[in-house]
């Protein structure tokens, strides 16, 4: 199957690297025009506060001012900013603006001008009349709080999700299989923990940035980086009162997203300006503003059971988990089921199992999607869990995990039983090389003479620990993707799609996988996503969906337009199209022979009444959600006296399918395990006693750079999805599941500490270590 | 984000000339040498100066030279220079060695160690390199020079012994006269860009006379005269209890978002000792 493959599988360099670094124009931020109004939106400096009255008068005066607006002169529609789907699983809680402010960094005003600095002299002279109201600061106290966050009579949730703003909970899911308490009483052995895991932010190096326009025919063009473009137009039909017809969502060159750019952030306040003064607005997000007003992760506190028998089969999971939406709703139902559903099928031999979760509103930042979207939360929470019970029977983590995990070809009623906001899809997982890339990881590492521990030095001691995972393939039966492929003289192919490269890559493996299935070079592609007006539907770039469902829509349309073109072939040499073969760019029959460059041109130039236009298309929806698997081995070294420990070493091996690209799926394996590292033990979104962010820049909101990671070691392993295009699942999420448990796990096993509240601090270590020696 | 707020930017080719606009602007002016801290500071809005006046075209604040047993290192001198200049690395190498540990690559060919030590935030790594030596702050205004003893120098967090009619033009570090061995301790988290948790310089002369001064465990980077008083002509071997209480009582660490003062005190002790012994051993030639 692999083998024949010509264009996938290759690593054929991004079609846009060059162009970028060569620092051409290509984002958002370069193709804005001159001569356009500056947005910027006055913040909250409360948690949580009624505005009693914003009075702009003195502001308005400002020379260059053109506009300031409060809650009272923008639409008061209910929405929902998610940016998913619809109907959305995540309640309708969020106006354009709103008279309750509900963080810090919520707006209050949007002001425009002609420059920065009249803006900043208005938001100056704004005076806002506040009633604090008591802000709701803790997970653990949030549902039922006193303090209702939102006490609007129009919120609502477009199905049944648990939504209960009453009790400040945004969305809560119960499910469960067997009886859970029943076999944990029953079997021999049980162990169970509590952990927590912190917000993190998503810190794409591009801000959230966007401007909009007004053109010649009067429809509102949207011009943002984003990376869900029609969902965007949707929401700001509703948000705006106006139809589809008139928005145009056209996303420029992306620099990063991890879900961060999912949701809709600056548009609505753009387009305000827009609608309302007739001109050109732009708002370019400070990172101050990424960081306090956009979104982050869901912090999530886990209690978490697991019994096994004495020979350490598993017979029972029980995971009940707490989740901060902060002060909206956004993916609050789906990053919950996903900490269930991309985690609990990985041991699918249980006799019982039970997920309960309860997503509370908090006065913080509002959470929203970030790459591994609750199976890395909960991965952290259950592969810690295992390896305390591998210890506890007695047996190593390998062997623990060997006796459990899920092998290729079986299944998990948990796939039928959650989705994502819904109930699943059954399936068989068709390809699934867990076993592999438990014994090659473990191998690369070399876990034989490091396990559990080697003291190199006094104070110096080693440890290794693993941890494995799943994520899905898109959202089986609801995200859809689709493709247009057009023929034009000289023999090249237009390929427009909805789906938004990121930076993940997505054009150029598209384009490869467009070329393998017509039967040309990927070089003969020329990319254009994505634009409402000119590219088709695709749900856009989130839940891993890009590779396997645009792919597939793309090798049918791909296939569709090699069957066109073989068929006016025939028809052209008066041939039945079995006589017409396709291959380097030559057709064949048996007499004739004619190259795609010189048809092409005839076919639009020189072929008379048979002259037109060829075009292909096609849609895909995922009849399923094959799920990418990987194992992550961490190699630590801890310095006993101070705590501090240095990841020497970490390998990931990973089930994704065929690479269709392998050198970007590498890139995507390594970035996803940086941002896991960063969540494993540098980053953490810290809020003073009143509400308000410490972490709002780059100085005290730490990532990872390069130098602090040593070595990264990715491999794959041969894999083939027969649901995938040539084999493909997706690479885009995996790789930022295992680090937190991996690395805690090492740290156990080269000191004998456990940190089951994230992130892993030096300071943690040393604390746990001299509580250990009392 | 751009910056925005105006001031007059003028950049005077001698010192008497930038001394005469120090003097007629005052407490409104801002004097730029790498900028790594001020252009950070005017874009948060945390300073609005009048005016700032670019030093960097005054040839005198450009000289690291020695001069008369001691290294004059002027205002404009960046950390690069330092860790790249064979004079600093040979007399007094801690200087280099803490300078190593400033930011990172970008910032330390911008950024000065003037402009660190005028910043006066408790956690600077130049103070405690500085402070292990004997240094003097030389600084001038209109009405004449001025020379301020380095553990003078710092009087509260980010607050200098700077008058604002004058300007610094240099430090004077003066070479020791005994061979010795020195070391500069950090407590970071990162590879990257990072500011002290706390840090530790020590120097230890052949005769056993212990140089030690502490930053980022206090309002103000000091020298710990009791510990110092403490080991002076004493072997090391390692941290006993009463040297680690005599430690303890010389800092203050606080709680913030970097670490706990917890965690910093039992660092300190940790620091002092691997310093030491970093430093003897540097000191044994090895």
């Amino acid at each position: 199957m692999k083998k024949d493959l010509k264009q996938v599988n290759s690593s054929i360099p991004k079609i846009d690297g060059m162009g970028l670094v060569k620092g051409k124009p290509a984002y958002t931020q370069d193709l804005i025009p001159s001569n356009i109004l500056i947005v910027k939106t006055l913040k909250s400096p409360h948690a949580f506060a009624k505005v009693l009255n914003v009075n702009y008068e003195e502001a308005l005066k400002v020379e260059g001012i053109e506009a300031i607006f409060s809650w009272k002169d923008v639409p008061q529609t209910i929405i929902t900013r998610a940016g998913q789907g619809f109907p959305e699983p995540s309640p309708y809680d969020r106006y354009i603006l709103n008279e309750y402010v509900r963080h810090v960094g919520d707006e209050v005003a949007i002001v425009a001008g002609e420059t920065e600095e009249a803006v900043e002299e208005a938001l100056k002279l704004i005076k806002v009349d506040y009633e604090v109201l008591e802000a709701v600061l803790d997970l653990e106290t949030a549902v039922g709080h006193s303090s209702i966050i939102h006490p609007e009579k129009e919120a609502f949730s477009m199905f049944p999700i648990g939504f209960d703003a009453n009790k400040n909970i945004a969305a809560a899911y119960e499910m469960h299989v067997g009886d859970v308490d029943d076999v944990i009483a029953k079997s021999e052995v049980k162990v169970e923990g509590t952990y927590f895991t912190q917000a993190q932010a998503q810190v794409p190096l591009e801000p959230h940035n966007c401007f909009t326009y007004v053109d010649f025919h009067g429809r509102l063009n949207v011009i943002t980086s984003t990376q869900t473009p029609v969902h965007i137009r949707r929401i700001m039909g509703r948000a705006l009162s106006m139809p589809l017809k008139k928005i145009r969502v056209f996303k420029p060159r992306v620099g990063g997203g991890f879900g961060g750019k999912q949701m809709l952030h600056g548009e609505l306040f753009c387009a305000m300006v827009t609608l309302k003064t007739g001109k050109a607005a732009k708002m370019i997000y400070t990172r101050k503003e990424v960081f306090e007003s956009t979104c982050c992760r869901h912090a999530m506190r886990f209690n978490l059971r697991v019994a096994s028998d004495k020979e350490g089969y598993i017979k029972a999971i029980d995971m009940d988990v707490l989740s901060d939406t902060g002060a909206y709703g956004e993916h609050a139902l789906t990053v919950l089921m996903v900490a269930g559903s991309k985690t609990l099928p990985l041991y699918n031999k249980v006799e019982a199992v039970r997920f309960n979760g309860v997503v509370c509103y908090t006065n913080h930042t509002p959470a929203g999607a970030y790459r591994g979207y609750g199976a890395l939360q909960a991965n952290f929470a259950l592969e810690s869990l295992l390896d305390e019970l591998a210890e506890k029977l007695g047996i190593s983590t390998v062997e623990l995990h060997k006796k459990n995990m899920i092998s290729e070809g079986e299944s998990s009623p948990i796939f039928k039983i959650m989705g994502e906001g819904s109930e699943g899809v059954d399936m068989n997982v068709e390809s699934c090389k867990l076993d592999y890339c438990l014994d090659r990881s473990i191998e690369l590492i070399g876990w034989e003479n490091k396990y559990p521990r080697k003291e190199i030095a006094p104070n110096k001691v080693r440890g290794v620990g693993l941890a494995i995972a799943m994520q899905g393939s898109g959202i089986a039966h609801i995200d859809m993707g689709s493709a247009i492929l057009k023929l034009n003289d000289d023999g090249f192919f237009n390929l427009l799609m909805g789906a938004t490269d990121i930076g993940t890559g997505s054009d150029t493996i598209l384009a490869q996988v467009a070329a393998e299935a017509i039967g040309i070079s990927a070089s003969d592609i020329v990319v254009y996503s994505s634009d409402t007006d000119l590219t088709p539907f695709d749900t856009g770039a989130y839940a891993s969906s890009t590779t396997y469902v645009t792919g597939n829509a793309v090798r049918k349309a791909g296939l569709n337009m090699r069957k066109l073109l073989i068929e006016t072939v025939a028809k052209k040499f008066k041939v039945t199209p079995e006589e017409v073969t396709f291959e380097n760019g030559v057709f064949t029959t048996e007499k004739e022979s004619i190259t795609l460059k010189e048809f092409s041109t005839r076919l639009y130039y020189n072929e008379g009444l048979d002259q037109k236009q060829l075009v292909a298309s096609d849609s895909y929806v995922g009849e399923q959600s094959p799920p990418p698997f990987m194992v992550g081995v961490a190699e630590v070294e801890v310095d006993t006296e101070t705590g501090f420990f240095t990841i020497l070493d970490y390998a990931a091996v990973v089930d994704c399918g065929t690479t269709l690209n392998p050198n970007l799926a590498k890139i995507q394996v390594e970035g996803g395990l940086m941002q896991g590292i960063g969540m494993a033990v540098y980053e953490d979104v810290v809020y003073t006693s009143s509400g308000r962010m410490l972490t709002n820049n780059l100085m005290t909101y730490k990532i990872p750079t390069r130098e602090d990671v040593k070595k990264l070691t990715v491999e794959f392993a041969d894999s083939y999805d027969p649901s995938g295009p040539y084999g493909a699942k997706s690479v885009g999420e995996i790789g930022i599941d295992t680090p937190p448990a991996a690395i805690a796990n090492a740290i156990y096993n080269a000191v004998g500490v456990r940190i089951k509240t994230l992130p892993i601090t030096p300071e943690k270590v040393l604390m746990a270590l001299k509580l250990k020696e009392k | 984000m751009v910056v925005a707020h105006d001031f007059l930017y003028q950049k005077p080719s001698t010192l008497l000339d930038a001394l005469k606009l120090r003097a007629q602007y005052g407490e409104k002016c801002s004097l730029l040498a790498g900028g790594t801290d001020l252009v950070v500071n005017i874009k948060e809005r945390r300073i609005s100066p009048d005016i700032v006046i670019d030093i960097k075209g005054i040839p005198e604040f450009s000289i690291l030279e020695e001069r008369d047993g001691s290294i004059f290192i002027g205002s404009a001198i960046t950390f690069t220079e330092l860790i790249e200049s064979p004079l600093i690395k040979s007399r007094v190498p801690i200087i280099a060695e803490s300078a190593h540990t400033v930011a990172s690559v970008g910032v330390r060919n911008r950024a000065t160690l003037v402009g660190n030590i005028c910043s006066a935030v408790p956690s600077l790594d130049s103070a405690p390199a500085l402070l292990v030596y004997k240094t003097d702050v030389v600084v001038e205004s209109v009405d004449g020079k001025r020379i301020i003893p380095i553990d003078k120098w710092f009087v509260a967090p980010k607050k200098t012994a700077l008058q604002n009619n004058e300007i610094v033009l240099g430090v004077l570090v003066e070479i020791p006269n005994s061979e010795n061995g020195t070391a500069y301790m950090k407590l970071g988290r990162y590879s990257g860009e990072d500011l002290a948790q706390a840090g530790v310089g020590i120097m230890i002369s052949k005769n056993l006379e212990y140089k030690i001064a502490f930053c980022a465990v206090g309002p103000v980077p000091r020298r710990a005269l009791k510990v110092e008083a403490f080991l002076n002509g004493k072997e090391f071997s390692s941290i006993t209890n009463e040297l680690s209480e005599i430690i303890q009582s010389e800092i203050s660490p606080i709680t913030d978002i970097r670490a706990s003062k917890e965690y910093r005190r039992h660092m300190v002790d940790v620091l002092v000792e691997r310093g030491i012994k970093l430093a003897l051993s540097r000191l044994q030639g090895e």
